[in-house]
C-alpha cells in the first residue's frame, strides 16, 4: 500500500499524525483506522501533518472531515499542517480551507492548545 | 451521444484501459492517463487536474451501488487540441443531474471536482452501451 502513517504522541491528549503517500479511495480506510485508534486512546487534539502527501482526492478530504467530526464530538480539535500545493488546491476548490484549520507547522498548531 | 471506434479513429489516437472495479486499481488508471496527458504536452497543473478527474470518476464507479459489471473502462481519445476521457462501468453509474458540492458527501464532491477541473463534462454512451462520463481537457498552445 502506498501510504505511511506515523503517530507521534505529544502528551496524553495531543498527537501528530504524519501521512506520507497518497490519500485516495484505496489508502483512506487504513489511515482512518489508525487515526481512530489514536482518538480512541484519548488523544482528541489531532494534528494531521500532510507534508508527505503526494496526492489527495475527495475520499481523502472526506476522511479529514470525518476526523474533524470525531474529535469535535469528544470536545477536541483538528489542525492541518504541511499543506502542499496539490492539497491546497483541492481544499480551495471545495471551500474546506474555511472549515479545516491550517497551520504552517506543528509548533504553531500545538501552541494554540497550550 | 454514442462513442465508438470510428470516432476514436478520427483523432490522432486513442488509448483504452480496463481495470477491475477495485480501489487498488484507481491509481493505475490515474497514472496511465497521466502518462497519456504528458505525451500530449499538457502543463504540470493540467496533468494534476486530469489525474484528479480520472480518479474521481473511477472512485464514483467503485462506490456506486448501480453497477452490473466488475470492470471500469477508460477510453482516452486525443488530437492536437484536446484530450477526451470517457470512463464507464455498466449502466446507472453516471447519469446527468448528479448533485454536486455537498462537502459531507465524498461522491458528490468527486463529481464537483470533475466539473471544476475539466473544460467540458458530459454524460454519454460507449459503443457497447456502457454509460460513461466524458471529460475533456483542452490543450492550450
Amino acid at each position: 500500500m502506498d501510504i505511511k502513517v506515523e503517530v507521534i504522541s505529544v502528551d496524553e491528549v495531543i498527537a501528530v499524525v504524519e501521512i506520507g503517500g497518497e490519500m485516495d479511495v484505496f489508502t483512506s480506510p487504513a489511515i482512518k483506522k489508525k487515526v481512530t485508534e489514536v482518538i480512541d486512546s484519548g488523544r482528541r487534539f489531532i494534528i494531521m501533518d500532510l507534508g508527505g502527501v503526494t496526492y489527495i482526492d475527495s475520499t481523502g478530504l472526506g476522511l479529514l472531515i470525518s476526523i474533524l467530526k470525531r474529535v469535535r464530538e469528544k470536545e477536541g480539535d483538528l489542525k492541518i499542517v504541511g499543506v502542499t500545493k496539490q492539497v491546497q488546491k483541492v481544499l480551495d476548490i471545495t471551500g474546506l480551507n474555511k472549515i479545516l484549520e491550517i497551520k504552517s507547522n506543528v509548533g504553531e498548531a500545538i501552541k494554540d492548545w497550550h | 451521444m454514442a462513442l465508438n471506434n470510428s470516432a476514436a479513429g478520427a483523432g490522432l489516437g486513442n488509448v483504452e484501459l480496463r481495470i477491475p472495479r477495485r480501489p487498488e486499481f484507481v491509481a493505475v488508471a490515474r497514472l496511465t492517463v497521466s502518462g497519456v496527458a504528458s505525451r500530449l504536452s499538457f502543463s504540470y497543473e493540467d496533468i494534476e487536474d486530469i489525474k484528479i478527474a480520472v480518479a474521481e470518476a473511477c472512485t464514483h464507479a467503485i462506490q456506486s451501488k448501480a453497477v452490473v459489471t466488475n470492470e471500469i473502462r477508460i477510453l482516452c481519445i486525443f488530437d492536437d487540441s484536446h484530450l477526451a476521457i470517457s470512463i464507464g462501468s455498466g449502466r446507472g453509474v453516471f447519469k446527468e443531474g448528479v448533485k454536486t458540492g455537498d462537502v459531507a458527501n465524498a461522491r458528490s464532491v468527486g463529481i464537483f471536482f470533475i466539473e471544476s477541473l475539466m473544460d467540458d463534462v458530459s454524460y454519454a454512451e460507449m459503443e457497447d452501451g456502457t454509460e460513461c462520463i466524458r471529460m475533456v481537457k483542452n490543450l492550450l498552445r
